[in-house]
């Protein structure tokens, strides 16, 4: 937090050493998650963006009651929830389930995003509902605990550790502990 | 391994870089604001300019260069004169108004300070003090103290109580003299070249080493380090690790806002 509290402070000098620091820290972290969450490489790329831009534009104002880490996430969820919502409204919902499954499986998207030995585990998250999905790439890729991952859903920590569990359940279950070689 | 621990290392494992696209657009975006910034920034004279303006410095700066260079780790007891280095950050630190600070206590939490310094006295004129446990803020007229594990908010409304913290000010002044009344205290001075070149200051006493060390350039403390060798304060300051001098005080630093549901106790 010392060095969150630094990096706030000269970000808010307008240091642009400090900004490209923290943009090369945390891209490819917030980059995955987004692209975990979405499944559209794309989209994903349009998430980070505007979470870094509109970070960036608050440089002199920003006071951070959390770490820096838990904001840019916060932010990027909020995004990227967002961004599948409008992606939902305007999905054809007639669209049978298998067929949408075949369709990810196959999808050059998934192969192109993921590298060989993380494709089984992407692909087995397609089949999570989207808020199951979020807590466990919070919680096991992020590291965030599940007290903040409720704060940021805005629900009561067991129903996170509710979500939590039949999403480890059901990834048990289609990947039978298989994933890493 | 057991399988749940396979889809734990599995997700460690996913990475998806950004494309270089993208980070030449946030590269833009970033040349873009912090040149508006920086345009905008008014211009302030350095600090160390201030210093050479002074007397002392005036007379004696040339001669305190070379003799640090010749110098190289000087013990001095408290029959000698302080070295002439101290005299100048001594001087440096009459020019302080403000400094912001970051800074660990004895059980390792770390914590943020803002204070207004009086040039006149030294003294501390307003305190802003806020860790992971704790939040002060203290002015010439009342105390605020939040304590966050326990919601409770401890107001005292008493004139003078931030002059009984240590003159931040005059705090290298203060540690120098302590020096002249306890026989058994050491002070020590030495310089350490290398990328960074700054002066070491150390007091010596059988309960405390305080160590600061001194930017070379500005003769200002960079950071203050105190070990006590009895009984260290859980929750108290154990070092300041970075120094900041003279930024602006962000606006409404010293207004105490009492955190919702908080218990207010009047002492």
């Amino acid at each position: 937090m010392l060095e969150d509290r630094l990096l706030i402070w000269k970000f808010n000098k307008g240091k642009r050493e400090t900004i490209e620091r923290i943009y090369a820290k945390y891209k490819d972290d917030l980059m995955t998650l987004s692209a975990a969450l979405l499944y559209d490489k794309s989209s994903a790329e349009d998430v980070v963006h505007d979470v870094f831009v509109k970070f960036i534009r608050s440089c002199g104002q920003m006071r951070l009651n959390q770490s820096l880490k838990g904001y840019l996430i916060t932010c990027v969820v909020n995004t990227a929830r967002n961004k599948n919502k409008a992606g939902q409204r305007r999905k054809d919902t007639s669209l049978d389930k298998a067929v949408q499954f075949s369709s990810n499986l196959h999808s050059p998207d998934l192969a192109a995003m993921f590298n060989e030995n993380s494709q089984k585990l992407a692909l087995a998250l397609t089949e999570l509902p989207y808020e199951q999905r979020e807590v466990l790439l919070l919680h096991l890729y992020s590291g965030l605990k599940f007290k903040a991952i409720a704060e940021m859903q805005n629900e009561l920590i067991s129903t996170i550790q509710g979500r939590y569990r039949y999403g480890l359940n059901k990834l048990r279950s289609l990947l039978n502990g298989e994933v890493e070689k | 391994m057991r399988p749940t621990d396979n889809i734990r290392n599995s997700f460690r494992k996913l990475k998806i870089p950004t494309s270089s696209g993208l980070d030449k657009k946030i590269h833009n975006e970033i040349v873009q604001v912090t040149g508006e910034i920086n345009k905008n920034k008014p211009a302030t004279p350095a600090l160390w300019r201030n210093i050479m303006k002074s007397k002392i410095t005036k007379i004696a700066s040339v001669v305190m260069i070379i003799g640090l260079v010749a110098i190289g780790a000087t013990l001095i007891n408290q029959t000698s004169t302080p070295a002439y280095a101290v005299e100048q950050t001594i001087e440096a630190m009459r020019n302080i108004k403000t400094a912001h600070c970051f800074g660990t206590t004895f059980d390792g939490d770390n914590v943020e300070m803002w204070i207004e310094v009086n040039p006149q006295t030294g003294a501390n004129e307003k305190l802003y003090f806020d860790s992971s446990m704790v939040s002060r803020i203290a002015t010439q007229d009342e105390v605020y103290t939040y304590q966050k594990n326990s919601n409770i908010v401890i107001h005292v409304k008493k004139s003078g109580l931030i002059s009984n913290e240590i003159r931040f000010g005059r705090f290298i002044e203060d540690m120098v003299a302590s020096t002249t009344k306890n026989n058994d205290a050491k002070i020590n001075i030495t310089e350490i070249n290398g990328e960074k070149p700054f002066i070491l200051l150390t007091l010596e006493t059988d309960e405390m080493l305080t160590e600061s060390k001194v930017d070379a350039v500005t003769k200002l403390p960079m950071s203050i380090n105190v070990k006590s060798t009895k009984n260290p304060q859980q929750g108290e300051g154990k070092s300041i690790d970075q120094i900041f001098y003279n930024e602006p005080l962000p606006e409404g630093i010293f207004d105490f806002v009492i955190p919702e549901g908080a218990r207010v106790i009047e002492q």
